[in-house]
């Protein structure tokens, strides 16, 4: 089975929606690497949401391609996160204790997940602004 | 034990993937999936153990195969998995920090199986999970006009 990944902007966040396949496994896991990293490639610095309401199963294999997924997004100062994950996937999370790598909670919907992602990066450019100006203030 | 199901298929994603399907629908058909924990469980097991021996039992080379048998007893079903190959400890197996990519396959077979062992004898990985006892619904506990 093929799988699709159709990408949305909303800010500077990329959601991407994993379509046509309610498993993903060792027969489509490259279609999937590779429709999230041609998308990425382009982007200076990817956040990204990854929505997966439609994904019944999913293999240790995609587990690997989203570690090196989230390894990319870092690397350039971005960030990976997950949404749509059902409770038996979030189990397979919870096992191998990626639910903290990937701050992912079981069954969010993408629109609160995607808020949730936006209240972050806010705080986080907040949290920025003012290390910046009391740097600023000190070295006065 | 008794043997219900047994096939072999050359060692490639397509072929392994259409036998895990299946599997899976004869383990159904045999009572053995009650609900999604099950299907889920039986899923992510012969998915991750069917992965492994065509990578690192047959290295990938479908002119090599890959067998599957299934075994009955009342309480437990067991699935064995042979690629022929030199096979491994699966106890020697641990769960990899989230720093490491790869390696967390056998360790989730660990989770959704009562029992997993490497058996030279038997020539694969063996594994058994016992029959769940009917889970108490919403409807059984009266919640549902």
């Amino acid at each position: 089975m093929s799988v699709q990944v159709l990408f949305n902007t909303s800010g500077t966040i990329l959601t991407g929606t994993v379509l046509e396949a309610d498993m993903l496994d060792d027969r489509n896991i490259r279609d999937f690497s590779d429709g999230v990293m041609a998308c990425l490639r382009s982007c200076p610095q990817p956040h990204v949401l990854l929505n997966f309401e439609r994904v019944r199963f999913m293999s240790s294999a995609v587990i690997s391609e989203l570690l090196r997924v989230n390894e990319f997004c870092r690397e350039r100062g971005g960030e990976l996160r997950l949404c749509g994950i059902n409770r038996h996937i979030y189990e397979v999370f919870r096992i191998t204790q990626l639910d903290r790598l990937f701050s992912v909670l079981p069954e969010e919907p993408v629109e609160k997940a995607l808020q949730r992602f936006e209240r972050s990066l806010t705080l986080r450019r907040e949290a920025e602004t003012w290390d910046a100006s009391t740097s600023r203030d000190h070295d006065d | 034990m008794a043997t219900v199901y047994r096939k072999r298929v050359p060692a490639a994603c397509e072929a392994a993937c259409a036998l895990r399907k299946e599997i899976l629908d004869a383990l159904e058909q045999r009572g053995w999936v009650q609900d999604e924990e099950d299907r889920f469980a039986f899923w992510m097991t012969l998915e991750e153990a069917l992965a492994n021996a065509v990578k690192h039992g047959c290295h990938g080379d479908a002119s090599r195969s890959v067998e599957v048998e299934l075994e009955e007893m009342d309480d437990r079903v067991r699935i064995i998995v042979r690629d022929f190959g030199p096979g491994f400890d699966p106890d020697q197996v641990t769960m990899p920090d989230c720093r490491r990519v790869d390696g967390r396959g056998v360790c989730l077979i660990r989770h959704y199986m009562d029992r997993l062992v490497y058996d030279r004898e038997q020539g694969g990985l063996v594994m058994e999970r016992l029959r769940r006892q009917p889970r108490e619904t919403s409807r059984d506990r009266g919640n549902t006009p």
